[in-house]
């Protein structure tokens, strides 16, 4: 299962690139990308093979918003979790740096 | 399961760095001084985390007719179907890649199989799905966050419009204070092998034509002022453990949300039948 952030807010560009910079070098994961919304900042680190309680686990921790992650959590079995936007109305989020291990 | 994942992680924080034990020294690493419900706990666990492909067993003869169960760590198998989408293995790789003895990988095989994880292509030989994309597109119907926007005001009545009391929205034309939040909402989501053949315009005829069938008139909101219509769109790889193994690739999944003034919701599953569309209802809380 894929890993990914919802961090919001326009000045926290230090605590994204942190986080994208620690997925990556932590090997764990064979391709992270980090992307810049809005209002904020998106991490998709995927190819960890990882469950989803580590997942949420390591979502919790590592600053998604928390809105995100409980709603993930009551979601139905067939809902999509995970979801993050790449086209909100009509505005399209720009990928930063993409990295393939 | 919730309630026993911490212990869950430990068990398995053990097979990791050990590679193989029994359940004599997982207990013994985790309990100072065992009781016989706490092992009785950890073979339940142990039970439910082999059923949930997690961790593999190995039937060890000791001496006669005696055996004793040798455990595995069975995680990694995840990673490696991630990891390597279409790619070719054999029964003999994957017991090297695990560790585990090959007797025991049909078991797992078998297991990745019901998840459509693996395909048998000959004997003794799978193929791992390929790559898989995530398409939907979602469309919501909300009042809006600012307060000025609801042209509202203590000891006076709100005017709506009378379609929303034909549509059962609101209860007369005057109306004290209209709620804040989601008042409908279409999600469909598709999973497929290529990404290309979804675009969003595809998705909105389909959307286009639930509206439609069904004679929903959300679109009506579109042009009053306290009503914000959102939408959004998204194609995005994902991992193969992500898509639910009752969806097909290639298959419509529909959702419809439509907010009651009562103060819950009706959640639609729209499923594709041979006959047509059919739907599940859910009420949200």
């Amino acid at each position: 299962m894929r890993l990914t952030l919802d961090i919001d807010g326009k000045n926290r560009g230090w605590w994204a690139w942190g986080i994208y910079y620690m997925l990556r070098d932590s090997g764990e994961f064979s391709r992270v990308e980090l992307r810049r919304t809005r209002h904020g900042y998106h991490i998709v680190a995927s190819g960890s093979g990882m469950s989803t309680y580590e997942i949420d686990t390591l979502r919790m921790s590592l600053g998604d918003d928390p809105l995100r992650v409980a709603i993930d959590m009551v979601k139905h079995p067939l809902q999509p979790r995970q979801v993050l936007w790449k086209v909100k109305n009509n505005r399209q989020v720009e990928t930063l740096d993409c990295w393939n291990g | 399961m919730a309630e026993e994942e911490s212990l869950a992680q430990l068990i398995l924080e053990a097979l990791r760095r050990r590679r193989k034990a029994t359940l004599t020294e997982i207990i013994q690493e985790i309990f100072r001084e065992p009781r016989p419900q706490d092992i009785e706990r950890v073979r339940r666990l142990m039970a439910r985390m082999e059923a949930e492909g997690s961790v593999a067993r190995h039937v060890e003869p000791v001496r006669g007719p005696v055996v004793r169960y040798v455990w595995y760590d069975a995680r990694p198998l995840r990673r490696i179907v991630a990891r390597n989408p279409g790619r070719t293995v054999t029964e003999t790789q994957l017991s090297q890649l695990l560790g585990i003895p090959k007797t025991e990988i049909p078991r797992l095989i078998s297991f990745a199989a019901e998840r459509g994880w693996l395909k048998p292509v000959a004997a003794e030989t799978y193929r791992i799905t390929e790559k898989i994309y995530r398409v939907q597109k979602m469309r919501a119907w909300r009042t809006s966050k600012s307060p000025w926007k609801y042209f509202t005001s203590f000891g006076k009545m709100l005017k709506v419009p009378r379609q929303l009391v034909l549509d059962n929205y609101a209860p007369s034309e005057e109306t004290p204070i209209l709620s804040e939040g989601v008042h409908g909402a279409v999600r469909i989501v598709v999973y497929t092998a290529a990404p290309e053949k979804w675009p969003e315009s595809r998705l909105e005829t389909i959307m286009r034509g639930l509206f439609a069938q069904e004679g929903i008139t959300l679109e009506i909101f579109s042009n009053v002022p306290y009503i914000d219509k959102t939408q959004a769109y998204e194609a995005e790889e994902i991992d193969i453990d992500e898509k639910p193994p009752e969806l097909e690739l290639d298959e419509v999944d529909v959702w419809l949300w439509i907010a009651k003034e009562e103060g819950y919701t009706l959640a639609y599953h729209y499923v594709r039948r041979p006959w047509g569309w059919t739907y599940e209802r859910y009420e949200v809380r």
